[in-house]
């Protein structure tokens, strides 16, 4: 189709109600109704002999929209109304412009949050009509970010102003998708390589959930049994396939000097209290007790000073870690400022080199560093130096990792050292107790010990058995990672696939086929061709459009997009059958090559539908469109006119 | 093996290799002589002096130094902080830039920046090198004077 109006006459308008209509006027603009000039909003001049300005007391777009399968939608959008805001957009089944169809209507949202995904947004009405799944790519912060129909469309639709400056000049990148051209491409040939793509971001996605529910479930536990002597032992902190590990991991009770296992402790324990229970240990004699009185305070004064020799080890640990820690800041800080050298060295700046170089005057060497002195040491270079500092972060790192789990260690240790401490106190008052009360009478030294031996069995039992409920969750978090590993090592490398290829392949023929055609004149053309990594036309690697001049680079936009819209003829894509040139002639592009892309555009009309809107002279239009199929509409006077009562 | 074998085995001839070392990034001429003309860029254009320099030196390695500086700036101190601390590599640096004509010394050691030395400043912006040091002398805004160092400087023994 093609769309002749003079210039300043309402084409561009009527071109860009096109993206309004369809809510997609984000792709030009930040604010929805500045997309149309103000004869939609404000002042309407219809008559062309007077200019006379007429107030706009109301406006709206409709467009009738035909799907793929046949099917038909009336749109329409208010641009000003007293009631309806430009944020909604009605969809009327059929086709209500060409066969005035009564069927009922309903109303739906866009330009505002979840329009995309509300099932009354206007843009997921739109995806599913058009037969698209708009996907979720990875966004430059590492998360997944939707691809919004926004970013599709500077493929299918070429805006006068500013559209004609590359392939997909004008690209909002409001979703954050990473780089969202490539991406675009990708979704609108409907690539392999980006499904895969989207795929291992969803497994890596998956992968991340399940690292930090392994690492919060094993921080849960720890924390929750802290300050009680206890220590896991083998227990990995983020989320790992090779399980169970070679090493069972158990929990350790710090006694005394030594760490033992949770079981072998709890079976100690079980027989002290089986002891206790058999009644072979009764009531001791006074002399006995005695003993034991004076062994008990000697315990409680070693442990005394154990936890006081503890604490100090604490103070100098807590310092250690701290310096380690310093010491890492210093050594990031050392790493940013060798980076930013080598980067400067990269780009090979002429004042810079001449600091390597010797001095100009008396021609000795510059001194390789600023230490001063006579001695100048032959220094490291920056790239070596780089290396070498990430090295000791590493081994910084490690030390820091192992200074902080001893430091806990020994806080667990403490924590236990307190508790034996209360324990001895206890026993220590009750044998007192024993000492002055009545031979009769029940042992208050043996209650208290029952009392204890059973309240940690008690207690570590509880904490055993958490500690079974942890690694069953664990093998789960492990079963699920390794499928997810699976599945990630089972995706094919970055690397397109066979029909990838062979859609890559057919738009470069068209795009070097259509450029001969438009009389493509900056050089030849054997080293054209489309990248096959970001799918732009490059020459010998360097993009083409960096190094051809203006009118070449019009030729290059026509044949690339016309060319997307030929590969959906052969094989299948997502595009939707749709392009649209307003003022494709930029540059003072020659004549014999705009009619040469009518006559392509023509035999493409199976393809799709491409809609040109030019200001062309109507005589030599007509004489170029001559055996071209094609709908010219010729517009006399201004496009826009009043709608009577 | 025996003490021979082994004097044997050692008694050969060996080539030994001095080994460069690795300096601190903050003694390279390569970053020091860049920073400075930052430092110099962000002196008012009649020149910079040493003290300025040095002032301003102090306030890039570390955000703190330039907070109290622009504390001192709204007549507020931080008193446990030092206002500035006298670098020697920073002169050395000066000596260096002036050489290579990055620089040029004015009477009374002021320093300005040559042509060369401006066009260096611009490749370092572009690069996007030293964020760290630019971000910081971004919060004082507008250019540094002597006379506004000097105040600075003597603000404590008022």
């Amino acid at each position: 189709m093609v769309l002749r109006a003079d210039n300043s006459l309402g084409k561009s308008t009527a071109v860009k109600s096109i993206l309004f209509g369809l809510g997609l006027e984000r792709m030009v603009t930040a604010r929805s109704t500045d997309v149309l000039t103000s004869a939609m909003r404000e002042r309407l001049i219809y008559d062309v002999e007077s200019k006379a300005e007429t107030p706009v007391l109301g406006s709206w777009v409709s467009i009738e929209i035909e799907g793929r399968a046949g099917q038909k939608a009336t749109l329409t959008r208010w641009v000003k109304d007293p009631q309806k805001e430009p944020g909604l957009i009605r969809v009327q089944e059929g086709g209500g412009l060409s066969a005035g169809s009564s069927a009922p209507s309903t109303d739906y949202f866009v330009g505002r949050k979840g329009s995309v995904a509300n099932p009354r947004g206007f843009h997921r009405w739109l995806a599913e009509f058009i037969g698209w799944t708009m996907p979720d790519l990875p966004s430059r912060d590492g998360q997944l970010a939707p691809l919004y129909m926004e970013q599709v469309f500077p493929l299918l639709f070429v805006e006068q102003r500013r559209g004609w400056g590359g392939i997909q000049a004008q690209m909002p990148a409001f979703s954050g998708v990473a780089d969202v051209r490539r991406r675009a491409l990708e979704f609108l040939l409907n690539l392999d390589v980006g499904d895969l793509e989207s795929q291992r971001q969803q497994l890596k996605a998956r992968e991340a959930a399940l690292d930090e529910r392994w690492s919060t479930e094993v921080r849960a536990f720890r924390d929750a049994h802290g300050d009680r002597g206890l220590m896991t032992a083998g227990l990995p902190e983020s989320l790992t396939t090779t399980w169970p590990p070679p090493d069972p991991p158990q929990v350790l009770q710090s006694v005394a000097e030594r760490w033992l296992p949770i079981d072998q402790y709890l079976s100690d324990l079980r027989a002290e209290a089986a002891d206790l229970d058999s009644g072979e240990s009764g009531r001791p004699e006074a002399e006995d007790s005695e003993k034991e009185l004076s062994a008990l305070s000697e315990e409680a004064d070693s442990l005394r000073r154990s936890e006081s020799l503890l604490r100090e080890q604490l103070i100098r640990d807590r310092d250690e870690l701290r310096a380690v820690e310093e010491r890492l800041v210093a050594l990031r800080e050392d790493l940013r400022q060798h980076q930013d050298l080598v980067t400067l060295e990269t780009l090979g700046s002429d004042q810079l080199e001449a600091i390597h170089e010797d001095c100009p005057v008396c021609h000795q060497s510059l001194p390789t560093s600023l230490l001063g002195g006579s001695l100048q040491v032959r220094t490291l270079s920056p790239a070596d130096t780089v290396a070498y500092i990430r090295n000791q972060i590493d081994l910084f790192e490690t030390m820091r990792d192992d200074s902080s789990r001893a430091l806990e260690a020994k806080r667990e240790r403490l924590g236990s050292l307190r508790q034996r401490s209360a324990d001895l106190r206890s026993q220590i008052r009750a044998i007192r107790t024993d000492l002055v009360s009545s031979e009769n009478a029940p042992s208050a030294g043996e209650l208290a010990r029952r009392l204890r031996v059973q309240n940690q069995i008690d207690q570590l039992t509880g904490v055993d058995e958490r500690f079974l409920e942890l690694l069953a969750g664990l093998d789960r978090l492990a079963t699920e990672g390794k499928e997810v590993r699976a599945a990630l090592a089972r995706l094919p490398k970055d690397q397109l696939s066979a029909d990838d290829g062979e859609k890559i392949a057919a738009l470069e023929s068209s795009f070097i086929e259509q450029l001969h055609e438009y009389e493509f004149g900056s050089f030849f053309d054997e080293a054209l061709k489309i990248s096959r990594e970001d799918y732009r036309p490059r020459r010998e690697d360097w993009d083409l459009q960096a190094d051809i001049s203006a009118s070449d680079s019009i030729r290059v936009v026509w044949a690339y997009l016309l060319g997307l819209l030929e590969v959906s003829g052969l094989f299948e894509t997502n595009h939707p059958g749709l392009l649209v040139f307003d003022e494709p002639r930029q540059q003072s592009t020659e004549m014999v090559s705009f009619a040469a892309l009518l006559r392509r555009a023509g035999s493409d009309a199976n393809a799709g539908q491409i809609l040109f809107a030019t200001s062309e002279e109507l005589d030599p239009l007509s004489q170029m469109l001559e055996g071209v199929a094609h709908h010219l509409h010729s517009i006399d006077g201004y496009l826009l006119q009043p709608v009577s009562e | 093996m025996t003490a021979e074998t082994v004097r044997e085995q050692l008694d050969v001839p060996f080539c030994f290799e001095e080994q460069p070392d690795p300096v601190p990034a903050a003694l390279r001429p390569e970053r020091r002589v860049p920073l400075l003309l930052l430092l110099v860029a962000k002196c008012h254009g009649s020149g910079a002096s040493w003290k300025v320099l040095q002032l301003l030196n102090w306030t890039t390695r570390d955000a703190p130094n330039m907070e109290l500086l622009l504390s001192l700036q709204r007549h507020s101190d931080i008193p446990d902080r030092p206002i500035v601390r006298f670098e020697p590599a920073l002169d050395r640096a000066l000596d260096l830039a002036v050489g290579l004509g990055l620089l040029e010394q004015k009477t009374s050691r002021a320093f300005r920046l040559t042509p060369d030395g401006k066009a260096l400043v611009g490749e370092i912006e572009d690069a996007g090198t030293f964020e760290r040091e630019r971000e910081i002398l971004d919060r004082y805004s507008g250019k540094m004077t002597t006379a506004e160092a000097d105040r600075l400087l003597e603000w404590r023994r008022r």
